[in-house]
C-alpha cells in the first residue's frame, strides 16, 4: 500500500521525466536521488554581528564558507539580514588574517621596543607567562588585568571570568560591553534589581507607536527596524516618534520628528513624567501595587580623574549610586518645573511634536514601545536616562504586557549572553551578583570549588580605569581578546596609547587581523573567528543560540577559549594565591590552575562521546573531554532557580534559541508578569521578583549639563557612532570588498552652511581638532547624516580616522560608561 | 486539516557547471527537492500549500545563473486530508 | 620598511606581506621610520599610531548600471547606479518607481524578486512588504575605491575548479 500522496508524486516526477526525455531509474519505487556525497553541508549559527542575533544557514563545502543566508525558521529575522548579514561567509577570509603568534624582539629576545617578529605558540605562552608571573610576584594581583568583550562567546567569557577571579585573584577583568551597556544594566538594576528586558521582540508586532530615543535602528538593529516598518506601514494608526541629536536614516520613517539638544533627552524624560501626572494619566493601581519612589544623588561628577576640577567640584562624586527614600507626592513635586515650555527651552524641539510624544505615553489605549541603544548608554547620565525612561513606562503601568515595552537595545551580538550574563565586569561574578557581596562570592566560590576567600572583595579596575592604570603603571600585564580597544576607547593620545607602550607593561592581543589595538601591543596571538569554533551568543531579548564549528581555523590560529585554558596551565596555586589559603586547603598544593578551574570534575565532566561525530571541536579534541559542556552547565548552576534559568546544553543545539528563563523546557516572553513568567504566582499581577519587595523603583533624577560643550575656542558638538555597512572598528567588514567598497571611509558630516562658513566644500580634506588630538577626514554635507548647525559626526570604523584620539574619557560615574557622544571640536582647512 | 496540497513537478533547463549553483539554492528550499536528473536537465518536486510559493519557486529557480529554463510539467491540488488515503500500490513487489 | 626584519630565517610570509601593506605602496611619502608605533593594519595606509594618515582619496560611486556577478544566489545584488539624493520615506519610495512591476519594464530596470512581496508569515502581498521597504539595508552602492586588503573567500564555483 501505500497513500495517494505518494503516487502523485511519483506520477508527477515520471511525466516530467518523460518530458525532459530522461528514462526513469529500474527502481521506479526511488524516486528521489540520493543525495551525493559532496553536497554542501548547511548549519544553523547566529549572526557574528549585532545585538539584534538573526538567525543564519551557513554552507560549508570543501573545509570553507561558500554562501550563508538568513534562516527562514528563525524568529528573529524570518529569513532576512543587513548587508553585513548577507555577507557573513567572506569575514573570515581577509588576506592579513594572523596566523602566527608574534612578539616584539631585538636580538633575539622579547623588547618592548621591537620589531613583531613570529614565534610559536609555546614560546608566546613562555613570555607571557614569565610577565605575568613576574608583575603578580612584584605587585600581586591587582596589576594583572584583562579586557574582554560582548563578542565572546559565552563560555570564552565564563572560562576567563574564572581565570582572572578565581585563579589570579584579580578583578581587573572588564568587557568592551563597559563602553556599550553598563548604563543599560545599571539602569536594569536601579529599576529592578535585576539585569534584561523584560519584554521581547515580538512586543514589536503588538504595539501602537514605537518612539526611538537617540537609536538609529535603521542602521544600528536592520532586521528589528524591517520589523517595525512592517508594522507601522501595515497599520496606519501607529506611529513611530524618532529622537535625536541629529537627523538620520531613522527618521526616514518619523510620523513624529524630534531634534534636541545634547543631552536634553534628560528634560524631555521628566516633561513627559510630568505630563502624565498632570493630565491625571497615572495608573494610580499600578503604581501603589508596584513600584516605590527614590530620590537619586545628583551632582556626581563625570567620571574624571580625581585631580580634574569637574570632580573636585562634584558634591556626591563619592557616591554616585545612593539616593533617599521618598513619596508619590515628592516625586511628582519633583518633576514639576519640568512643563512644556522649559522642555521647549532646552531642548529647542517643537512644542507640538513634544506634546504629542507625551501624549502618546499618557493614552491608557495606546501601547508603546521604547527603544534605545547608544545615544542613552554613552551619555555622563546614561543611567538617569534608563532610569527615567522606566518611569514613565511605570507610571502608565505599560510594562511586560505585550506591545508595552521599555526595550534596551543590546549592541553587540552576545553583551547580555557573555558580558553580562557571565559577569565578566569587574564588580560582577555570573547572574548578577557582584564581588563585593560575601554571600555571593561565597556562591562562586561552593560552584567553583575554590576555596573560601579566593575570590577578592573589591571590585577591580573597569575599562577607563584599565586604560588610565596602564599609562599610570599600575596596571603591568594584560590581556585584550576579541575588541579592538586602542581604536575604540576615549582618549587615545592622553591615555590609551601611553597605556600600552608604557615600558612598564606587557600587553598581549588576541584578534584575527592586525589591528590598530595588536600594533600597539607586545604580543600578538591569532585568533579563530566564528564558525571556527563551537560557540553561543545571547542576544538583546535574552535569547541564547549555539553554533557548531563548521569549518577549521587557518593553521596557527586558536580559539580564545583554547588560549584562556591552555594558559592556565602555566600557572601553580603557589604563584597565585596566599600561603595562608594553601595552608587551610592544602588538597590544593601544587595544583596548576588549568586543573583547578577545568579539571575540577564538572568542567571535564562529559567526555568527547558525547559530540556528535559530524562536527570538529578543536578545543574538546586539543583538551580530551567536551569543554564546551562542561563549561555552560556548571556556568548554568548560577542562575537556575533564580530567575535565569536555561535549558539543558544539548537542548540549544537543536533549537534556534530560546528566551530565558527557562523553565520546564518552556522559554519566558514577559517577564515579571503572572502568566508568562513562571516565577510570578496567581494573583500576584506583576512582581519585580529582582527587588527583595517586588516592586520596581521609580527614580527623581534632574537633568545636569554635560562634560564639555561647545565654546569659542572649539565650536562644534563632535558626535560619533556607527554606519550600517561597518562593524565596529571595521576590522571586519573593511576586509569584505562590497562593505569597504559601499562605505571605504570615515567622513565627516556637516551641515552644508558650517562648511561654507568655513570655507569647506564637500568632499575637500578637513583636520578636526578637539583639547585631546586630532584626525583627518573628507568633507560630508549631503549624506544619509544631516547634523544640524553646530554639529558634526563622524562614524568610527576607519582605522584611518581614529576620531576616539578627540573624546575625553568622561563617563557616567554609576556605570562607568564612556559618554562617545558630546565633546567639543573645531574643523579647520588642511 | 482542510487546505489545499499542491504538488508539482518541475522540468530545470541548466548549464553543467550550474548544477552546483542549484543545488545550493534547492537546500535552503524545504519544499522543493532533486527528483531526477540527467546532466544538464533536472527533474524537481515542489509540494505545499500555496500555490504563489511555487510561483515564487519557479522564479528563484528562473535566477540561478546558468539555469535556461523552468517548465512547469505536471501541477496537481487536491484536499489534503485526502492526499494522506492509502490506495493499492501497482509497484509494490 | 626596516630591512634588517628580512633577514631572520623563518619569516613568515604574511609578516612581509603585512609590511607591503602597511606601507601604502601608492604613496609617495618616504617609508615611515622604524618605530614601536609603525603600522601593520592596512586601513592605516602606512601611518603610525602617532600620527594621522592624509584622508584617503576621494572614492566616487560607479554609476555604469552594470549587474554585477553574485557570490552566491541568496546574494542581495549591490545596486549598479547612484543612489544619491533617493529618498525612501514614509510618503515615497524612490527605488520602486523604477524597479516595481509597473516600471520596471518602462525603465529597463530589474524588477525586484517576488520574495519581496512576502510578509513574515509567508502571504504574498499585493505591493512591497513593509520589511523589504528600506532597499538600503540590504542593497549597497560600489565606490571604486582600492581595495587594500584582498579578501580570498571562494564560491562553489571557484571552489569546484581547485
Amino acid at each position: 500500500m501505500t497513500t495517494r500522496r505518494d503516487f502523485i508524486r511519483r506520477s508527477a516526477v515520471a511525466s516530467a521525466a518523460a518530458a525532459a526525455g530522461i528514462s526513469l531509474p529500474a527502481d521506479a519505487q526511488n524516486v528521489l536521488l540520493e543525495r551525493s556525497a559532496n553536497e554542501m553541508k548547511w548549519s544553523k549559527a547566529p549572526c557574528r554581528f549585532c545585538g539584534t542575533g538573526c538567525g543564519i544557514n551557513v554552507a560549508v563545502k570543501g573545509g570553507r564558507v561558500v554562501a550563508t543566508h538568513g534562516d527562514i525558521h528563525s524568529e528573529v529575522n524570518r529569513g532576512l539580514n543587513c548587508v553585513k548579514g548577507y555577507f557573513l561567509s567572506k569575514i573570515m577570509y581577509g588576506r592579513d588574517r594572523l596566523t602566527r603568534p608574534l612578539l616584539r624582539k631585538r636580538n633575539g629576545v622579547y623588547a618592548k621596543d621591537g620589531e613583531f617578529e613570529p614565534v610559536s605558540w609555546d614560546e608566546a605562552f613562555d613570555v607571557m607567562a614569565a610577565q605575568f608571573k613576574r608583575v603578580l610576584k612584584e605587585k600581586g594581583p591587582e596589576a594583572v588585568g584583562m579586557f574582554g568583550s560582548g563578542q565572546w562567546t559565552i563560555w570564552e567569557g565564563y572560562a576567563a571570568n574564572k581565570l582572572f577571579k578565581g585563579g589570579f585573584r584579580s578583578n581587573n577583568i572588564d568587557p568592551n560591553a563597559r563602553h556599550c551597556m553598563a548604563s543599560a544594566v545599571m539602569g536594569f538594576m536601579r529599576t529592578f534589581g535585576m539585569d534584561e528586558p523584560m519584554g521581547v521582540y515580538d512586543d514589536i508586532e503588538h504595539a501602537d507607536a514605537f518612539v526611538l530615543w537617540g537609536s538609529n535602528m535603521a542602521e544600528m538593529h536592520p532586521i528589528l527596524w524591517t520589523r517595525v516598518a512592517d508594522r507601522r506601514l501595515a497599520h496606519p494608526h501607529v506611529k513611530v516618534v524618532v529622537m535625536s541629536t541629529f537627523e538620520h536614516r531613522s527618521f526616514d520613517l518619523a510620523d513624529i520628528p524630534i531634534i534636541f539638544k545634547p543631552q536634553t533627552d534628560l528634560v524631555i524624560l521628566n516633561y513627559i513624567a510630568n505630563h502624565i501626572i498632570q493630565s491625571g494619566k497615572v495608573n494610580r493601581e499600578f503604581v501603589e501595587r508596584h513600584t516605590r519612589f527614590m530620590r537619586g544623588n545628583d551632582d556626581i561628577g563625570y567620571g574624571l580623574r580625581p585631580e580634574h576640577s569637574l570632580q573636585k567640584a562634584a558634591k556626591n562624586a563619592g557616591d554616585p549610586n545612593g539616593g533617599t527614600d521618598i513619596d508619590f507626592d515628592a516625586f511628582a513635586a519633583f518633576v514639576r518645573p519640568y512643563t512644556l515650555e522649559h522642555t521647549v527651552r532646552m531642548t529647542g524641539a517643537e512644542r507640538g511634536w513634544l506634546q504629542k510624544l507625551a501624549e502618546l505615553y499618557a493614552d491608557p489605549g495606546t501601547k508603546v514601545v521604547s527603544f534605545w541603544t547608544m545615544g542613552f548608554n554613552q551619555h555622563t547620565r546614561g543611567v538617569w536616562a534608563n532610569n527615567m525612561v522606566y518611569n514613565i513606562h511605570l507610571l502608565t503601568g505599560k510594562i511586560a504586557t505585550p506591545g508595552n515595552s521599555p526595550f534596551s537595545l543590546t549592541g553587540q551580538p552576545s553583551a547580555c549572553g557573555t558580558a553580562r550574563e557571565v559577569g565578566t565586569f569587574s564588580h560582577r561574578l555570573p547572574a548578577d551578583m557582584v564581588v563585593t557581596n560575601p554571600a555571593h562570592r561565597a556562591r562562586a566560590e561552593e560552584i567553583w570549588k575554590l576555596p573560601a576567600g579566593t575570590i577578592h572583595d573589591k571590585p577591580g579596575f573597569h575599562a577607563v580605569e584599565q586604560n588610565r592604570a596602564l599609562r599610570d603603571g599600575r596596571l603591568n600585564a594584560y590581556w585584550v581578546q576579541v575588541n579592538n580597544n586602542i581604536q575604540a576607547g576615549a582618549n587615545i593620545n592622553e591615555e590609551g596609547l601611553p597605556g600600552y607602550r608604557n615600558p612598564e607593561n606587557f600587553i598581549v592581543v588576541s584578534d584575527a587581523y592586525p589591528t590598530v589595538t595588536a600594533q600597539a601591543a607586545d604580543l600578538i596571538l591569532p585568533a579563530a573567528m566564528w564558525v571556527e569554533k563551537e560557540g553561543a551568543y545571547g542576544n538583546a531579548e535574552r535569547r541564547t543560540q549555539f553554533w557548531r564549528q563548521l569549518v577549521d581555523p587557518p593553521a596557527g590560529a586558536r580559539s580564545d577559549l583554547w588560549q584562556l585554558m591552555e594558559f592556565s596551565r602555566r600557572f601553580t596555586t603557589e604563584e597565585c594565591w596566599t600561603a595562608e589559603t594553601l595552608a587551610a586547603n592544602p588538597h590544593f598544593r601544587g595544583k596548576t590552575l588549568f586543573d583547578v578551574l577545568f579539571r575540577n570534575g564538572q568542567v571535564d565532566a562529559f567526555g568527547n562521546d558525547q559530540r556528535p561525530a559530524d562536527y570538529a571541536n578543536a578545543e574538546s579534541e586539543a583538551f580530551g573531554f567536551y569543554v564546551q559542556k562542561g563549561l555552560f552547565e556548571e556556568y548554568a548552576r548560577f542562575g537556575r532557580g533564580k530567575g535565569k534559568d536555561f535549558a539543558d546544553f544539548d537542548t540549544y543545539h537543536k533549537v534556534r534559541g530560546l528566551r530565558w528563563p527557562v523553565v520546564d523546557g518552556k522559554e519566558t516572553l514577559w517577564r515579571y508578569r503572572e502568566g508568562s513568567d513562571p516565577y510570578v504566582k496567581e494573583g500576584e499581577g506583576w512582581k519585580f521578583y529582582g527587588n527583595p519587595d517586588g516592586r520596581a523603583v521609580i527614580w527623581a533624577l534632574p537633568y545636569e549639563p554635560p562634560h564639555e560643550s561647545p565654546d569659542d575656542e572649539f565650536d562644534l558638538w563632535l558626535v560619533t557612532g556607527r554606519v550600517l555597512e561597518h562593524w565596529h572598528s571595521g576590522s571586519m567588514t573593511m576586509r569584505v570588498p562590497e562593505l569597504y567598497r559601499a562605505f571605504p571611509q570615515a567622513p565627516v558630516f556637516m551641515h552644508p552652511d558650517d562648511a561654507a562658513a568655513r570655507g569647506l566644500r564637500r568632499g575637500q580634506t578637513a583636520k578636526l581638532q578637539s583639547r585631546r588630538g586630532e584626525v583627518v577626514a573628507r568633507v560630508e554635507t549631503r549624506g544619509r547624516n544631516r547634523p544640524p548647525r553646530g554639529m558634526v559626526f563622524v562614524p568610527w570604523f576607519d582605522a584611518g580616522v581614529l576620531v576616539n584620539k578627540l573624546l575625553l574619557d568622561a563617563n557616567d560615574p554609576i556605570s562607568r560608561q564612556t559618554d562617545f557622544k558630546k565633546c567639543a571640536c573645531r574643523i579647520v582647512r588642511v | 486539516m482542510s487546505g489545499l496540497l499542491h504538488i508539482a513537478s518541475l522540468v530545470v533547463h541548466h548549464r553543467i557547471d550550474a548544477t552546483e549553483r542549484l543545488d545550493v539554492l534547492l537546500a535552503t528550499l524545504a519544499d522543493t527537492e532533486l527528483a531526477l536528473r540527467d546532466g544538464g536537465r533536472s527533474v524537481l518536486l515542489c509540494e505545499g500549500e500555496d500555490e504563489n510559493r511555487l510561483l515564487e519557486r519557479i522564479e528563484m529557480l528562473n535566477h540561478v545563473d546558468g539555469v535556461v529554463g523552468v517548465n512547469l510539467v505536471h501541477h496537481h491540488a487536491e484536499c489534503s486530508d485526502l492526499m494522506l488515503e492509502e490506495i493499492p500500490d501497482d509497484h509494490a513487489p | 620598511m626596516g630591512n634588517a626584519s628580512i633577514s631572520f630565517a623563518g619569516f613568515v610570509l604574511m609578516i612581509c606581506a603585512g609590511s607591503a601593506l602597511a606601507q601604502d605602496p601608492e604613496s609617495n611619502a618616504p617609508a615611515p621610520a622604524v618605530s614601536e608605533y609603525r603600522s601593520i593594519d592596512a586601513m592605516r595606509r602606512g601611518a603610525p599610531l602617532d600620527t594621522e594618515p592624509a584622508a584617503a582619496p576621494m572614492a566616487r560611486v560607479e554609476n555604469q548600471d552594470l549587474r554585477r556577478k553574485r557570490g552566491w544566489p541568496e546574494q542581495p545584488p549591490t545596486i549598479p547606479h547612484s543612489v544619491d539624493g533617493y529618498q525612501v520615506t514614509l510618503n515615497a519610495n524612490r527605488c520602486m518607481i523604477c524597479h516595481s512591476r509597473a516600471g520596471a519594464e518602462q525603465f529597463q530596470a530589474p524588477m525586484v524578486s517576488i520574495t519581496h512581496f512576502m510578509d513574515r508569515d509567508g502571504q504574498v502581498l499585493a505591493r512591497i512588504a513593509g520589511r523589504r521597504y528600506f532597499c538600503t539595508q540590504c542593497h549597497v552602492v560600489q565606490t571604486d575605491a582600492r581595495i587594500l586588503v584582498e579578501n580570498d573567500f571562494m564560491d562553489v564555483d571557484a571552489l569546484m575548479e581547485r
